[in-house]
């Protein structure tokens, strides 16, 4: 479990940075998946037991499942945060492509007409 | 696209296709359920669009083709929610564990996922189509 | 009864693009208002359980005096908002009104769960609506500014969720009131308060996290720059006042956001008064009235919190009647820089009277709503400390400045532009009813006093909140 935390870091630091110093549109919103998927992985390795089992119910293991199922919460909570970073990122590829209609280059640094 | 990227792909998308629709079918047993069988559909279809071209894949599931499935699924939705409001007592019905287990979480599940499949292979579409 | 008004609310979204009719979504959104407004009028706590199951294991709407009041100002501003925009926007309305639907949907989940989760999936509902409308009219400015919102929105949202997560790892639930009775002062627990705070003070615009909103909020369409910028600010500051009373249960003066609130009026103020872009004005105008807000319930008092919960229901009403006239003029005149407008009082006198009305209530005169809740701010401040209370009758002078400069620019002096055509009557409706209901609540401030109190009272009642969820439900 530490093995995934530690990639969650990671996960972190690189999506933060591609956020913040990359000038291209694209790996912008790249980064900002990254970001999110971080916050997913952490969340996951939250609920997990060691030697645990998938949280299903089948007829062998219907009596022991409260101690040794991993944590379903945070699965259906992944899930749905998933559907909405999809969502997300559909929307801004959508504005991306009508940004790159009217500037015709994807690079920050020129799209700057809005100043006080 | 590369000859190589069109071979594999040629023989792997039938397979995700499959995945997909195996997905959405067991999802009040195993994980996942309408949106991740949904959106391996979707891949599916936009893994061939991106080898071969949008007509291609176009020529597999079209545009029409996409909004009566949406149709129909909402439709299927609708109908399991009302009848599960007004009467009640549907669960369980073929037995415990089994495929069958709880058939009204089955049909919103495939009906979800032929939503999902048709939103997202709308918007592959409408993006290639730039 | 109260899961109909956001069902109405979906199904008039996902309906308007099937019947390509104005009276669908019109429909939903006025049938969600009359049962908030039931509710409201109702005042007892309405908990309501998903499915039977009660907490804390299934969801819960928990709706007491403070969501109640809330609901019925977002669905009011919606249908205000609804009924001006059937006429101001001219193409593409099937996709206007089902995002609009969405975003009344998205804010009425946030202002009545009671659950962390459900409250996270409804804000991301609100800002996808939000990112759309923004781009609206596809010009080169507005897919500028959507594009700076699309990148800092979902980061906000992250760190949000980041909050919620450790939240659930350290105490194992997402109710509110279950995580309410688990919390202990230990670092970890701050540490997912500072990122639940951070995330929201993005999405707010607190000094220094604001510089996203002079561009974002003056492109959108003119109504949905007052949605924006009345009930989703309102929104976002009533996220972080449940967050600090109910779960976290502060109490006593909180420096920090006290600090931050000083900051962001005075920047607020300060830039406001150089900008020539009316919009762009009233956006940096927000900033500084949130920061008023954020200044009161800093301070934690039960006349602290009231005064707070009084100035964001005159933020709302005000800015959106702002944000409204303005949008009047736009749709004559084309133009918002206010070097090129001159003169309109002579040819709309009923649009300038409206705006007069609420510029001088964000100002804080007397017999205006604005002025009893900044009386309400400056006696809270005065029992803390006279500095604040200085600093807050400074900036409220930097408001008259540039209001006045505003003011005078648009509507005295020589006429520099043409109105050819009559204002619809469906445009001035609204501005009309926003006008009237700011000098009622100013005349007369006994009914919205008592409403905003138990509202406060509700507010910093954390066990109360408690025992309503968990022991009678």
């Amino acid at each position: 479990m530490i093995i995934t935390l530690i990639t969650a870091a990671l996960l972190a630091v690189m999506g933060a940075y591609c956020v913040v110093a990359k000038k291209n549109l694209l790996k912008k919103l790249i980064g900002l998946g990254i970001f999110t998927n971080f916050i997913h992985l952490m969340f996951i390795s939250m609920g997990y037991l060691e030697g645990g089992i998938a949280p299903i119910i089948t007829p062998e293991n219907i009596l022991s499942f409260p101690v040794r199922a991993v944590d379903p919460i945070p699965q259906a909570l992944v899930l749905t945060s998933i559907v909405v970073q999809l969502s997300v990122t559909a929307l801004a590829l959508s504005v991306t492509i009508l940004a790159y209609r009217h500037f015709k280059t994807l690079d920050t640094d020129k799209m700057r007409d809005l100043r006080d | 696209m590369d000859v190589i990227i069109r071979t594999v792909i040629k023989g792997i998308a039938p397979f995700i296709i499959l995945m997909g629709v195996a997905i959405m079918f067991h999802g009040h047993l195993t994980p996942g359920g309408s949106f991740p069988g949904g959106a391996m559909v979707a891949s599916g279809f936009a893994i061939i669009a991106v080898a071969f071209g949008a007509d291609e894949a176009e020529g597999k599931i079209s545009e029409k083709a996409v909004h009566m499935l949406e149709g129909l699924a909402i439709l299927v939705v609708a109908y399991v929610i009302l009848f599960e409001t007004f009467v009640r007592s549907y669960s369980g019905l073929f037995g415990l564990f089994g495929l069958w287990s709880s058939v009204e979480v089955m049909a919103l599940n495939v009906a979800g996922g032929i939503m999902v499949l048709g939103a997202l292979t709308l918007v592959v579409l409408l993006l290639l189509k730039e | 009864m109260i899961e109909y008004a956001i069902i109405a609310l979906l199904a008039g979204a996902f309906l308007t693009p099937v019947f390509k009719r104005s009276c669908v979504p019109l429909a939903a959104i006025l049938f969600s208002f009359l049962v908030m407004a039931s509710v409201f009028m109702q005042g007892q706590t309405v908990i309501m359980k998903f499915s039977g199951w009660s907490p804390p294991f299934g969801i819960v709407w928990v709706v007491d005096s403070f969501n109640a009041l809330m609901g019925l100002l977002v669905t009011g501003m919606a249908m205000l908002v609804a009924i001006y925009s059937t006429k101001y926007i001219r193409e593409r309305r099937s996709r206007f009104f089902t995002l609009l639907c969405l975003m009344t949907a998205g804010l009425l989940g946030v202002t009545l769960t009671g659950d962390v989760f459900n409250m996270y999936v409804f804000f991301e509902i609100l800002s996808i609506a939000c990112y759309g409308l923004v781009a609206f009219n596809t010009d080169k400015e507005a897919i500028e500014g959507a594009l700076k919102y699309i990148v800092l929105g979902p980061l906000a949202s992250s760190f949000i969720l980041l909050g919620i997560a450790m939240l659930y790892g350290l105490t194992g639930t997402l109710n509110m009131a279950d995580i309410a009775t688990k919390i202990q002062p230990d670092i970890t627990f701050n540490m997912a308060f500072g990122f639940l705070i951070g995330g929201l003070a993005l999405k707010s615009a607190i000094v220094p996290f604001h510089f996203w909103l002079p561009d974002v909020y003056p492109v959108a369409p003119s109504p949905i720059s007052a949605m924006l910028s009345s009930v989703v600010a309102g929104t976002g500051m009533y996220i972080v006042m449940r967050i600090l009373f109910t779960i976290f249960g502060f109490s006593g003066v909180m420096w920090m956001f006290v600090a931050f609130g000083v900051l962001t009026m005075i920047l607020g103020g300060l830039i406001a008064i150089v900008q020539t872009n009316v919009k762009r004005m009233i956006a940096y105008s927000t900033i500084s009235q949130n920061g008023y807000i954020f200044l009161a319930f800093g301070l934690g008092t039960n006349l602290g919190v009231a005064a707070a919960i009084f100035h964001l229901v005159n933020n709302i009403i005000v800015k959106s009647l702002l944000f409204l006239a303005v949008g009047i003029i736009i749709w004559h005149t084309g133009k918002k820089d206010m070097r090129e407008l001159g003169g309109l009082g002579k040819q709309l006198p009923l649009v300038m009277v409206c705006f007069g009305i609420g510029a001088l209530s964000i100002i804080g005169l007397p017999p205006l709503n604005g002025f009893v809740s900044k009386w309400m701010i400056y006696s809270a401040t005065w029992e803390i400390s006279p500095v604040l209370t200085a600093i807050a009758v400074i900036v409220s002078a930097m408001t008259l400045i540039y209001y006045i400069k505003a003011f005078a620019s648009v509507f005295l002096g020589r006429s520099k532009c043409e109105i050819r055509e009559r204002t619809p009557l469906v445009m001035l409706l609204p501005v009309i009813i926003l006008a009237a209901v700011c000098v009622f609540l100013g005349v007369f401030p006994q009914a919205a006093i008592g409403a905003v109190e138990s509202a406060a009272a509700a507010l910093l009642n954390q066990s109360q909140y408690i025992t309503a969820v968990l022991g009678g439900g």
